[in-house]
């Protein structure tokens, strides 16, 4: 068994794969060796995402990991068109706020099938936006000077409608 | 609060929008444009080439190589810059297009300069062409729907590639010809079928597949594949290329010989894999060349045959006769072959000699003028058949005189004559004279000829007031019984030996009635006299279906069918609907014929 420690000094004990899902803490482990009873401490993740990303993790148990540093080349890109397993639609189906610490915390964890869905749901959520409907989800402001909106506009020129 | 999302989160998301040649991809395209306009850094992410790199190898699979290694130059090969150079091709090809196809005036000026753009203009037209199945152009809608210009559309994208493939092919020709050597056998045969709107790539991809699949199964037999192993036997090894083609499927043809389709490569290497032997050779010297065989096809009376150079001198040459029995032929046995055809022994030499690309088009063109000649040919390949051999005989001939020359413009279309016969051919033909002058007359008078027709306005005002029928209606002829479709009318254009030949006389209305310009189910046109129509009233489905498959100009002149089901007699009972449909005229066809629309629907309802 494993304990983590969260931001919000929270300890979850779990299995050793259910934890190894994550690549930082794989790497850990491996680094500290095996019979440490110290909590990994997980400083940028709080208690609530961390329940939800281990809850990803167990599910997902036993599945083999993507090869460190797989290629993001031709087979990459068949697998990111398939679609979103029903069970992993229905545990990223969270609010925007949740959604986006998830995607930080696979981020920062080092779980890629993670990331893979939760970056697709928000690329599902950009589909056809406008700038300004995308700063909005994203809570962003236009920071662009007005010469460079208008060296933006120049650049993007053929994708405008005919 | 929502968190903010770092630069590699935001180049993922982006990533997680899919390349795809279809709706999806212009819209995942779109959204990463949208975002360089969101912030500083949304238009970072935006611009990693690597996303913008996916987007291209998926979108271009074609390009007019030199263009494309001048445009990898000026961007320092930024996926992203060539991406937006290659979409602004696109746009000038796409305008181009709705322009061929909205408006009659100006098409062939428009086509000419698209036709310009080569296999740079390639994927868009496929990606138009793709956005109807093949097996449905044509949609029945009923009235009060509207149709779209898809299937249109899709037919002058086919159309265009063709000619692009066409303007490509006679280019590459064209250095066979005076005894030219600079193309090879293999590849200047594999481009046959870019008169059928193949990409040269598709064949060859094709041959390169088999090719590999052939080394694989003499792998598996063990068979020595180096010269240098004391156990290579050429002889062998050509038996054995000759067992793999047949386990493919490949092999002499029985019965249907003078199918012309046994002479394009994109159908024997599929569809009619049981061929003659000139298509044989081509398959069979193009694996022997993979395995490093020096062979040749020979221009043999009867069947061509390999020639097939033995390194050692000291040992003879060989023959391989790929359709035949015995497969393997020495010096000794071809005297006797030819004497069975009455060609003496001293002649030997000239007809077993190695020969070029150039000699087997020929052979080719002239095996397809001969089998036109044969009944069965379907109407929708005589045309670009002729076209295909005329154009090999008038390149590598250059001296057909007159009468190839005529034939090749009779079969030839103002989109021939403004593509690829003016772009391509005649400039080539230099230093031929009369042909080339030929060639440029007759290309004129078709386009001069289709420019009158363009300009052609009938409206249902005065004397046209008595034309009953209008374009896009079906109809049964009364004394031959056929179904065909109305495709235009005059009302008095027909000639003197048409009426003489058709005994118009002899109808109720005699010579004084509009006629008619039809295109049968058999995608044939006719000219028939207005008595001789009988309004089809309630045509099925499986017809309209029928039509559509069989008649392949019918986008060209029509976007779909529309329906009106009514009740003939309300008030008696069981009465049977009647569904009446005709077909939506296109926008070349609305021009024309600027009433017809309103009186189908007025026909329509009944």
């Amino acid at each position: 068994m494993i304990v983590l420690k969260t931001s919000d000094n929270e300890t979850f004990t779990v299995e050793r794969d259910v934890a190894e899902r994550s690549v930082l803490i794989k790497n850990m482990l491996d680094d500290i060796g095996e019979n440490s009873e110290q909590a990994i401490p997980l400083p940028n993740v709080n208690s609530s995402v961390l329940k939800k990303v281990l809850e990803y993790c167990e599910h997902h148990r036993g599945e083999p990991l993507p090869a460190a540093d797989a290629d993001t080349s031709q087979d990459d890109t068949r697998k990111r068109t398939t679609d979103i397993s029903e069970w992993d639609q229905k545990f990223i189906t969270v609010d925007q706020e949740m959604l986006f610490e998830i995607i930080l915390a696979a981020n920062y964890l080092d779980i890629k099938s993670l990331l893979d869905v939760g970056c697709k749901t928000v690329a599902n959520m950009i589909k056809g936006k406008t700038p300004e409907e995308i700063r909005k989800l994203f809570n962003i402001v236009n920071d662009f000077t007005p010469e460079e909106e208008a060296q933006i506009k120049k650049e993007n020129e053929w994708a405008e409608d005919r | 609060m929502v968190p903010s999302l770092p630069l590699d989160v935001l180049v993922h998301i982006l990533y997680q929008l899919p390349p795809s040649r279809d709706r999806d991809g212009e819209i995942a395209v779109k959204t990463i444009v949208q975002c360089s306009f969101a912030s500083v850094l949304f238009r970072q992410a935006a611009a990693i080439p690597s996303i913008w790199q996916q987007h291209y190898q998926v979108r271009y699979l074609h390009a007019n190589e030199p263009h494309e290694d001048q445009r990898k130059a000026r961007t320092g090969g930024h996926w992203k810059l060539m991406y937006a150079e290659r979409r602004t091709i696109d746009k000038e090809v796409l305008k181009h297009l709705d322009s061929i196809v909205m408006k009659r005036v100006g098409r062939y000026e428009h086509a000419n300069a698209l036709t310009k753009y080569l296999f740079d203009a390639w994927d868009v037209l496929e990606i138009e062409k793709g956005m109807v199945s093949p097996g449905e152009y044509m949609k029945i809608c009923t009235l009060g729907e509207s149709h779209t210009l898809l299937s249109t559309k899709a037919y002058w994208a086919s159309a265009l590639l063709t000619s692009i493939g066409q303007t490509y092919v006679v280019g590459l020709w064209s250095s066979l010809r005076l005894g030219g050597q600079s193309v090879s056998f293999v590849p200047a045969f594999s481009s046959i079928s870019c008169f059928f709107g193949k990409h040269p790539d598709e064949i060859s991809s094709m041959l390169t597949t088999l090719n590999s699949r052939c080394k694989e199964y003499l792998l598996r037999l063990n068979f020595p594949l180096s010269e240098s192993d004391p156990n290579y036997d050429l002889k062998k090894l050509c038996l054995l290329i000759c067992d793999f083609m047949a386990t493919e499927g490949y092999g002499p043809v029985a019965d249907t010989f003078h199918d012309v389709l046994n002479l394009f490569p994109h159908s024997y290497l599929t569809s009619h894999k049981r061929t003659i032997p000139l298509s044989l050779v081509h398959i069979f010297v193009s694996i022997a060349q993979s395995l490093g065989v020096a062979s040749s096809p020979v221009d043999f009376p009867v069947r061509v045959l390999v020639h097939i150079s033995v390194p050692n001198p000291e040992v003879d040459d060989f023959y391989v006769d790929v359709f035949g029995s015995e497969t393997i032929l020495s010096l000794r046995d071809i005297p006797a072959l030819l004497a069975r055809q009455g060609i003496q022994a001293d002649n030997m030499m000239h007809y077993i000699s190695p020969c070029g690309a150039a000699s087997m088009l020929l052979r080719g063109s002239r095996n397809i003028l001969s089998s036109l000649n044969i009944p069965d040919t379907p109407l929708s390949l005589l045309r670009p058949s002729a076209l295909l051999a005329l154009t090999i005989s008038v390149l590598l001939t250059g001296v057909g005189g007159g009468r190839i020359v005529y034939q090749l413009i009779s079969q030839a279309d103002p989109l021939d004559c403004a593509t690829f016969i003016s772009e391509a051919l005649i400039p080539i033909l230099d230093g031929t004279g009369r042909v080339q002058d030929d060639l440029r007359l007759g290309c004129q008078k078709t386009l001069d000829e289709e420019v009158i027709i363009a300009q052609e306005i009938r409206l249902r005002s005065s004397e046209n007031k008595i034309v009953q029928h209008f374009v896009g209606m079906l109809f049964e002829h009364r004394r031959y019984n056929y179904t065909a479709l109305i495709t235009g009318w005059d009302v008095s254009n027909a000639s003197e030996s048409w009426i003489r030949e058709m005994k118009v006389s002899d109808l109720p209305r005699g010579r004084e009635q509009p006629f008619y310009h039809v295109v049968c189910m058999d995608s044939s046109s006719c000219y028939v006299a207005e008595d001789n129509i009988e309004p089809l009233l309630t045509p099925q489905d499986p017809l309209l279906k029928q039509m559509c498959q069989n008649i392949d100009i019918l986008p060209k002149l029509f976007t779909g069918v529309l329906t009106k089901t009514t009740l003939k007699n309300p008030d008696v009972q069981n009465t049977v609907p009647e569904r009446r449909a005709r077909f939506v005229l296109s926008p070349e066809l609305s021009e024309t014929y600027p009433d017809d629309e309103i009186m189908g629907d007025a026909w329509l309802t009944g």
